[in-house]
């Protein structure tokens, strides 16, 4: 047995299967002709406003209940705001204070032996467009269908400490969401996308190392791959934090409600401006 | 508007005459009020509306012209929010207010001048210019309705739309010599309202008296499930009446009044109010504690909001792109940079400073603290009084170029304004006399939340009494 551990907490994206979207009437239907399912509204022209989804409510309860969380009475929205091309607003309209769900839990059985993760909160928020790029000449474009597709996000405690137990977990949910109805878990078009946090620390040590986000892993084959590799990286270790894995992009968290744009705007560098739809 | 609808019933004018008069008075108008003016479409509804009087249709909106403030939305009719960033701006959808005011037949005339974003109290942020104060060309029509407030004084219109975030509709009103009304929040939709400060923007009508913006108020308020923070509630008409004074509790805050209201205002605010006493009103003191930080409390949401609604203006969907940068950020930045003008800048500059990690404790969360303490002051006070009176903005209207120097001294005349706003109460503003130079004065009558329809009933009786609202520049 290693003389290291991981400490793993999963952010789990899961696309709703509501008719409409999260805050306008525009269709969810995936793979059609690229903004074609668009409206002034999730396009972010000005002027408009929001309406929420009933169903999309409806829906994160009901993942709620079967994860047994707390459904709180009291739900806020927040704007998490960062200028991206396939962000019409400017800004997410997500949940940061009050979100929908709140402290429940999953069980996993690996190896026979049954394990309970924890569930920290389960919020709402809305899905951005998709970049396309052509790498042929400096252009990008920009396919809105997806901007405004209703998410729930679902966030582990970082109780997962193999990628065995990651993969389980995942597939659990997966079941869950599916038998439920409120997510058809299509990985492939991106119905199920899951974060990982990651850090490595000492057996046994209670302190948590240096953590490394690793973002939009589509297969329970990445995460298998990934979770496997941390473990084994960079021994003998030096006391205190676990430096983060250099092979990997470590992608700051965004610790701000209203984030400005200068964490990301560094990020922007190189992209090309987008061709209107 | 009124005497333009029962004109129309006595046939001794059609709206498209009417309409063409109107047209041709906008055409040799020099106080840059519109930004466009739809003359094919204007005249096209005119001639709808006169066959529907002619069937004997009784609204009495159809066929009246009335402009629309360039930061609400109209289907196929540019909307620029007088910024360079959105001048060839034409939306696909009609606002909330517009679609109610075509449905009964209103004539919409155009898109009237305004400070850029409505951020301003001068109409001269604007892009395209300074729209110039029909009582004197020299002044300014205040801000940032300045173009519909022009335009209604100077009969370019028989009414208008204006937004209203921290008195821009009541500011203008009390510098042109009209009536202008905010009505309580959530009571009027803001869907196609380009927003500036989301919880403090109101569309609020403005006409040459009280009962036209009563009767302009009745078309465009009501409920939309498209603007989440419209309330459902059903309405009737407002009385034309006028409301009977007697016994009524009219509250007025010493701290309205304080050294430096200057001398003009405060004479005719004061004799407004006795006005009021003299027809059967109580005149009750009453303290507002907190009012004092209400400006500074103002001046920390709606920048904090509008850096946050104005990040969409980023030059990829609409708008005017700046080039065709090969990088992204030089795109975003160039667009930006020469798409808004210095105040939209510096609010946004302000906002962002605001809401960013490790301030937003102390600034928004702050300020929306006080917010709460001077919505609580209004209600103890509205258990003490019907309604409250005073003075709309401690000057009368200044000089067009004055003060574009100093934003601060600008925002401080904001201080009357302001608290309805951030208490989601309404206000309006009624013309109560002329200052040394001639320049209108206006009183503020600030009501409880719904009291929208005492404040303008107290106005038609003040209105029956005085004759400020007639005289024209």
């Amino acid at each position: 047995m290693s003389v290291f551990e991981a400490v793993i907490g999963l952010e789990v994206h899961a696309q709703l299967l509501t008719v409409s979207k999260i805050f306008c009437g525009c269709s969810t239907s995936f793979g059609l002709a690229p903004n074609t399912n668009t409206c002034p509204i999730c396009l972010g022209l000005p002027g408009v406003l929001p309406v929420l989804n009933r169903k999309a409510v409806d829906f994160g309860i009901r993942l709620g209940l079967a994860l047994g969380c707390v459904i709180q009475e009291r739900n806020v929205f927040a704007r998490k705001n960062y200028f991206y091309p396939d962000l019409p607003k400017g800004y997410q309209i997500t949940q940061y204070d009050n979100p929908l769900c709140a402290g429940g839990h999953l069980d996993i059985e690996v190896k026979g032996v049954m394990k309970r993760i924890g569930i920290r909160r389960i919020h709402m928020e809305e899905d951005a467009g998709k970049n396309i790029h052509d790498d042929s000449r400096p252009r990008s474009y920009i396919d809105f269908n997806r901007a405004g597709v209703p998410l729930l996000e679902i966030v582990t405690e970082p109780d997962i400490t193999t990628s065995e137990e990651a993969v389980t977990y995942l597939k659990e949910l997966r079941l869950v969401l599916m038998y439920l109805g409120v997510s058809d878990g299509n990985m492939e078009e991106g119905s199920f996308r899951c974060d990982a946090n990651v850090s490595v620390r000492t057996r046994g040590s209670g302190s948590m190392g240096t953590r490394t986000e690793l973002k939009n892993m589509n297969s329970f084959r990445n995460v298998q791959r990934i979770s496997l590799r941390r473990p084994s990286c960079g021994t003998p270790l030096p006391a205190g934090p676990v430096p983060c894995d250099p092979r990997r992009k470590a992608t700051t968290t965004a610790t701000s409600r209203i984030p400005t744009w200068s964490p990301w705007s560094s990020m922007l560098r190189g992209w090309t401006a987008s061709a209107r739809p | 508007m009124l005497d333009t609808a029962r004109r129309y019933r006595k046939e001794d004018l059609s709206p498209p005459a009417h309409v063409e008069s109107v047209l041709a008075r906008i055409r040799a108008s020099e106080l840059n009020a519109f930004v466009a003016v739809d003359e094919q479409g204007a005249l096209r509804d005119a001639a709808a509306a006169a066959s529907r009087i002619e069937r004997g249709q009784e609204d009495l909106l159809l066929g009246i012209p009335i402009a629309v403030k360039d930061n609400i939305c109209t289907k196929g009719l540019h909307t620029t929010c007088a910024s360079n960033l959105l001048k060839n701006f034409v939306p696909p959808y009609d606002a909330h207010v517009v679609e109610l005011l075509r449905n009964c037949g209103a004539v919409v005339l155009g898109k009237t001048n305004l400070d850029e974003f409505a951020m301003g109290s001068t109409t001269a942020t604007s892009s395209f210019g300074p729209t110039k104060n029909p009582w004197d060309m020299t002044k300014t029509p205040g801000g940032s309705s300045g173009g519909s407030a022009a335009a209604v004084a100077a009969g370019l219109c028989d009414g208008a739309l204006g937004s209203d975030t921290g008195g821009s509709v009541r500011q203008p009103a009390s510098f042109c010599g009209i009536t202008g009304l905010k009505p309580t929040y959530g009571t009027v939709s803001r869907y196609g309202l380009v927003a500036f400060a989301s919880s403090l923007d109101q569309i609020g009508p403005m006409g040459r008296n009280a009962r036209d913006v009563a009767v302009l108020f009745d078309a465009i308020r009501g409920h939309d499930p498209r603007d989440s923070t419209s309330i459902p509630r059903q309405y009737s008409p407002t009385s034309l009446d006028g409301l009977d004074l007697h016994g009524l509790r009219i509250g007025v805050p010493e701290i309205f009044f304080p050294q430096g209201l200057s001398r003009e205002v405060e004479r005719a605010v004061r004799f407004a109010i006795t006005v009021f006493a003299d027809l059967g009103a109580i005149i009750v003191p009453i303290e507002l504690p907190h009012l004092r930080y209400g400006v500074a409390a103002y001046y920390i949401i709606a920048p904090a909001e509008a850096s946050s609604n104005l990040a969409r203006y980023d030059g990829v969907r609409f708008g005017v792109r700046d080039s065709d940068e090969e990088d992204l950020f030089e795109m975003y930045c160039k667009t930006r940079s020469k798409g808004f003008g210095d105040e939209v800048k510096r609010r946004i500059m302000l906002g962002t400073y605001a809401l960013s990690a490790g301030y937003y404790e102390a600034y928004y969360r702050k300020a929306s603290q006080v917010r709460t303490l001077i919505a609580g002051d209004f209600r103890r006070a509205f258990d003490r009084c019907d309604m409250i009176a005073g003075p709309t903005v401690p000057v009368t209207a200044f000089g067009l170029g004055d003060m574009v120097d100093d934003p601060l001294s600008i925002y401080l005349l904001d201080i009357y304004t302001i608290p309805a706003n951030l208490a989601g109460i309404p206000a309006l503003s009624v013309p109560c006399g002329f200052g040394d130079n001639g320049m209108p004065v206006g009183l503020q009558l600030l009501g409880p939340p719904f009291g929208d329809e005492t404040i303008l009933g107290a106005a038609m009786t003040f209105q029956d009494r005085t004759r400020f609202h007639e005289v024209r520049p």
